[in-house]
């Protein structure tokens, strides 16, 4: 081997040593407070991703073509040494529920994924920083997929001979395209009152995700204007509904007991990430129980923390009074000339 | 960004030591110079599942060889109790999703109870929640059928994302239709849950 080449092989050896320490650091155990179990936790969030899910979910919107990169950390609490797989995986979402796929997977997510180190022992009360890096292929289409970074307990046996395997993951909702993120939105189609079987009443609220991100949606709902002005609530939705573009499913919101009758005006918020809406409708609850009443239209109700309205309103705002401003301005200018000129001043001439 | 620095710390603990003068001017050659040591421990909070193997009898000794058994034998036993405990302080959802393999008695050509033979559910009791107030949990109470080709059952407990810190305690239950016929043995299987 020429000198040349050896001096470059030498620098080359030194650079990957110098880079090794910080990338091997990274999968050392280090010492934590692990709760029960073994736990994941997403340690990085995008910088330039506004939704707050991005603090616990990978939520990313990449080009085909691109590389990034999140770190998580898994954490050991079972008491016990543990040898734990890492990688990632696939997810679906239907009716309304996120469902991370069987076994080992070869979908998108699960082919776009690398995890380092794919496999680590931790002591116990120990834990792990582990990179994930996303490589989008460039022929990859347009959408968005769904999938989890996990980490795998591989089945125990017991003395049944039944084994009992664990995975815990961060989800991942990747959106591959061209441009910035796409539009997220969703609508509430109706409100229908209904009285389960045991007499709690409830309402069941019709939504439909029409915009091109999956949502996970939240919210509370409030009655005002019932039977002799009576108000309740806030009562909380149930169920971190999880919604993929395209699909409607029912959120609902069981209420009091003591809730009866009606017209009542119900007003539900629901939110995902920084998305809000709000509707309303007028029930009225049947009082027999496992019975329900016709589901009514529901109207949006416009919202001043709707963000994207606050900000085209507060745009037009500005630019109002941006203009009015210039239009003074130029009305003071052209009047001080005008004093000022003593030509202006001049009788006219006939 | 270091998500720790902006969302869910819990504890941030920093120690800071100097040696030596601590002004950047005297730091010049031949002079001891300040050595500053920072230690940072940011819990960043976990989603977190235990689920052991208990103690309890799968084996169909009570299933005859195939000669003269006309009925299916429903057995049922409880798996695992589980332990998820979410401290990632967010208020988001989690989901559990069961997966169960077929059960097999390992024979060399082996007897097989197919994954429609199988159903999954979560008894109100014994269900213990430790959660923040809002938080609603969803369990599938009756017996509901494992997919036949996936394996999958979605939402066995999920939580709502009104919740903060948040611990769940659970059993799920099997119930298993054993084809009539079946030979007797022992017939192992697994239990997967994943939680996200």
């Amino acid at each position: 081997m020429s000198p040349k080449r050896l001096l470059a092989r030498a620098a080359v050896a030194i650079i990957v040593a110098a880079a090794l320490p910080q990338t091997a650091a990274l999968a050392v155990p280090e010492k934590a407070q692990c709760t029960k179990g073994l736990g994941v936790g997403l340690v990085d969030t995008s910088g330039s991703e506004r939704d707050p899910r991005a603090s616990v979910y990978v939520v990313a919107n990449a080009k085909p073509g691109s590389t990034f990169t999140r770190r998580f950390q898994v954490c050991n609490g079972t008491g016990g040494p543990l040898t734990v797989k890492l990688y990632g995986g696939d997810a679906t979402i239907a009716g309304g529920a996120f469902s991370v796929s069987e076994g080992r997977t070869r979908g998108d997510v699960a082919q776009w994924t690398t995890v380092d180190p794919g496999t680590v022992t931790l002591p116990d009360q120990t834990r792990v920083i582990a990179t994930a890096t996303f490589t989008v292929p460039a022929q990859a289409t347009a959408g968005e997929r769904y999938g989890v970074l996990l980490a795998e307990l591989p089945a125990q046996r017991s003395s049944s001979g039944l084994g009992v395997a664990s995975r815990v993951g961060v989800r991942v909702y990747l959106n591959v395209g061209e441009g910035g993120a796409p539009k997220s939105d969703f609508a509430v189609s109706s409100l229908q009152a209904v009285r389960r079987a045991d007499g709690t009443p409830a309402v069941l609220a019709r939504v439909t995700n029409t915009g091109r991100r999956a949502l996970d949606l939240r919210g509370t709902l409030l009655l005002s204007h019932g039977p002799g002005g009576l108000s309740a609530g806030p009562f909380d939705a149930q169920v971190g509904t999880t919604l993929k573009p395209g699909d409607s499913a029912p959120v609902t919101v069981p209420l009091d007991k003591a809730i009866r009758g009606g017209p009542w005006r119900a007003v539900i918020a629901l939110k995902s990430g920084l998305l809000e809406r709000q509707a309303t409708g007028n029930l009225t609850f049947p009082d027999q129980a496992a019975s329900e009443a016709a589901p009514v239209t529901a109207s949006p109700v416009p919202l001043y923390q709707d963000e994207s309205a606050v900000t085209l309103f507060a745009a037009v705002l500005i630019g109002i009074m941006a203009l009015f401003l210039l239009l003074f301005a130029l009305l003071a200018f052209l009047r001080r000339r005008e004093r000022e000129d003593p030509r202006s001043a001049l009788p006219a001439t006939g | 960004m270091h998500k720790g620095f902006v969302f869910g710390s819990v504890a941030v603990a920093v120690g800071v030591a100097f040696v030596g003068p601590a002004s950047a001017a005297a730091c010049t050659a031949g002079t001891t110079c300040a050595v500053t040591t920072i230690a940072a421990t940011v819990d960043v909070g976990t989603l977190a599942i235990a689920a052991l193997p208990v103690s309890g009898s799968l084996t169909f000794t009570s299933v005859l060889p195939a000669a003269g058994a006309t009925q299916d034998l429903q057995k049922g036993a409880d798996l695992t109790l589980t332990t998820v405990t979410d401290t990632r302080l967010t208020g988001t959802a989690w989901s559990v999703t069961a997966n169960v393999s077929e059960f097999s008695d390992g024979a060399p050509t082996p007897h097989l109870i197919p994954r429609s033979a199988l159903k999954l559910s979560v008894p109100g009791a014994p269900l213990k929640v430790l959660g923040a107030a809002g938080m609603t949990i969803d369990r599938k109470g009756t017996a509901t059928a494992v997919n036949g080709t996936s394996g999958d059952l979605a939402g066995l407990v999920s939580a709502s994302a009104t919740g903060g810190l948040n611990t769940v305690e659970y059993t799920p239950h099997i119930d298993i239709t054993v084809p009539a016929g079946t030979p007797a043995g022992t017939y192992t299987g697994v239990l997967t849950q994943s939680v996200a």
